[in-house]
């Protein structure tokens, strides 16, 4: 019975006559395909959605649909709010991302040593990085409220209060105080993964040589270590991007606009006044704009990454 | 200076450094246990004058909080699974099964972590809106199970297949497994510390997101998720109650506190890994 079995089904299965190679390649299909079609629409599809979106007068509750050719683009271009929003979203990064790869660099060069203390402080450092930017941004909420306990300590060394969230210059300098302290521990992470890739025996025979610490941080680690920096910019700029539970439960954008920077605009455009097709006509000027600065991130490469020939 | 001075000042400089990452987490669980006519009291309180810990009872019985945390914690291991199976699908066809176009998977899905999810956020809200999927879960499960965290899972899986032995899949061929055998039976096996990588990463992701569970459940009470709900605790007003959302946010922040301390190797591991090979 079971030859008889085996001899009915054997036609159906040698019916490809597929090679091992070809076998693999379709087994290889299988395996990607959950991951690629799903990417192709949550991702894809919504990317490509909004390119075509940004030609229309588009709102979903309404359900308007009106091609307007290039209006969105005009109507953001001539704005002088998003002027002052692009002006924010570019000094919220100016503020945060050199401030945090510094602050990053400098934790993990004065924590790299495996000391129980050391692994410790590392692991108070990193602590705010797990812990959510909703639950963070409410602490700190309250941190700088105005009878809050910061303005309290300042108080009690006789300093007059300050409206850190209530002050046009100060709101969006203290929200960047924010992010940094949240995210210090990231980059100094990254950065001691960075260290842990320098030999050794470089910085011996430097030491041996007769050079001082800072001398053989400034000849050897800084160049070897320089690719990781560049990546820790990449990922620190991102990082600059997403920011949006900070300013929706900070700010909320204010006061006036001083701390709206262009992802928030979308979700305020978009999601709240359901001007959709504006929205998307944002969401790609700031697509254009995280993708050009990648760009020219990865260009510096050429003339400042150490390539390693020749030591 | 002599270097036991200099280690001396190290430390004491890196304490310091510590208090504006740590003293806002201790005030959060001081207020979390004042009465609310005591959060602003001056001169300020670290310990408080009057204790009261019922706040952390009114959190359960002014909001649906025990819902919305069961919701934050089923959602976080249903994005697991549903993670786990396509990420180590897609990272293993991607270690060892040669096919047309592979390399382009790669470069395709990672330039997509580049982005702010706001800016896909309004095109998908009409997707799930088309589907009827909008103040529902749905769009929660489905969105992150094939969007960043699927793909920082996909790197982090097919870096871990990459660094198996090809030898012990080739016993395995040799021993009459097909492909699909040798990933099931052998290179799915050898992945635990790999996938426990991938689990926490994407659970303290999914744990922490707060754009998509505001958007997609439309902010309903019965559907959001912590970070969403910690906001939700205000006065007639719209005022924030803080006692309340500082007794709630202790409680959001105690579990990520706990996994951390418990898995610091494997958070640090998968963060510095997924980040600087990209």
């Amino acid at each position: 019975m079971r030859n008889v079995g085996e001899l009915a089904r054997a036609p159906i299965l040698a019916l490809p006559r597929l090679t091992l190679r070809q076998r693999e390649a379709i087994l290889g299909f299988v395996f990607v395909a959950p991951l690629l079609i799903g990417f192709a629409i949550f991702v894809g599809g919504p990317l490509l959605a909004i390119l075509y979106f940004s030609f229309f007068r588009w709102n979903i509750i309404q359900g308007t649909l009106t091609f307007i050719g290039t209006a969105n683009y005009e109507r953001l271009l001539t704005s002088s709010d998003v002027a002052e929003i692009a002006r924010t979203t570019f000094l919220f990064g100016v503020g945060f991302v050199p401030l945090t790869v510094v602050a990053g660099l400098v934790l993990a060069v004065a924590l790299n040593s495996r000391t129980r203390l050391f692994i410790g402080l590392r692991a108070a450092y990193f602590l705010p990085v797990v812990i959510s930017l909703a639950a963070w941004s409410i602490v700190w909420r309250l941190v700088l409220a105005p009878d809050g306990p910061l303005n309290a300590l300042l108080q009690l060394v006789g300093q007059s209060p300050v409206a850190w969230l209530r002050n046009q210059a100060l709101a969006l300098a203290a929200i960047i105080g924010v992010q940094f302290l949240k995210t210090a521990g990231y980059s100094m992470v990254l950065f001691l993964a960075a260290l842990q890739t320098v030999p050794w025996d470089l910085l011996e025979a430097a030491k041996v040589d007769g050079a001082t610490r800072w001398q053989s941080f400034r000849a050897i680690t800084l160049p070897l270590i320089a690719p990781f920096t560049l990546m820790v910019t990449i990922l620190l700029t991102i990082a600059s991007f997403k920011t949006f539970a900070l300013i929706q439960l900070m700010t909320k954008g204010g006061p006036g606009q001083a701390t709206t920077v262009l992802a928030y605009y979308i979700y305020q455009t978009g999601l709240q006044l359901f001007d959709m097709g504006y929205a998307s006509a944002v969401a790609v000027v700031l697509f254009v704009a995280v993708l050009t600065l990648t760009v020219l991130q990865l260009a510096v490469r050429r003339w400042w990454v150490f390539e390693g020939e020749g030591i | 200076m002599t270097s036991a001075s200099a280690r001396v000042t190290l430390i004491a400089m890196l304490v310091v450094g510590l208090v504006p990452v740590l003293l806002p987490l201790v005030w959060m669980i001081s207020t979390s246990l004042k009465p609310e006519f005591d959060v602003f009291a001056y001169p300020p309180q670290i310990i408080p004058a009057r204790l009261r810990p019922q706040n952390y009872a009114d959190v359960f019985s002014q909001a649906p909080f025990a819902r919305q945390y069961f919701s934050s914690l089923y959602l976080g291991f249903a994005d697991v699974v549903g993670t786990a199976i396509v990420a180590s699908l897609a990272g293993y066809a991607l270690a060892r099964l040669r096919f047309p176009g592979r390399g382009l998977v790669l470069p395709l899905l990672l330039s997509a972590l580049l982005l702010p999810s706001e800016i896909l956020i309004v095109p998908q809200y009409a997707l799930f809106s088309n589907l009827g999927l909008i103040g529902t879960q749905v769009p929660l499960v489905l969105e992150p199970v094939f969007g960043a965290p699927a793909i920082v899972g996909t790197f982090l899986m097919r870096q871990f297949f990459l660094s198996l032995p090809r030898e012990l899949e080739d016993a395995g061929r040799v021993d009459g497994l097909g492909g699909l055998g040798v990933f099931l039976r052998i290179a799915l096996p050898l992945s635990g510390p790999a996938l426990a990588t991938l689990a926490i990463m994407t659970f303290l992701a999914n744990w922490n997101a707060y754009l998509e569970p505001l958007v997609f459940t439309s902010g309903r009470p019965e559907l959001i998720t912590l970070p969403v709900a910690l906001n939700e605790f205000t006065n007639f007003d719209g005022t924030p109650q803080y006692s309340l959302q500082m007794a709630a946010t202790t409680l959001s922040i105690l579990p990520v506190a706990l996994v951390f301390l418990l898995a610091q190797r494997h958070i640090v591991a998968g963060i510095a890994r997924s980040g600087l090979k990209g």
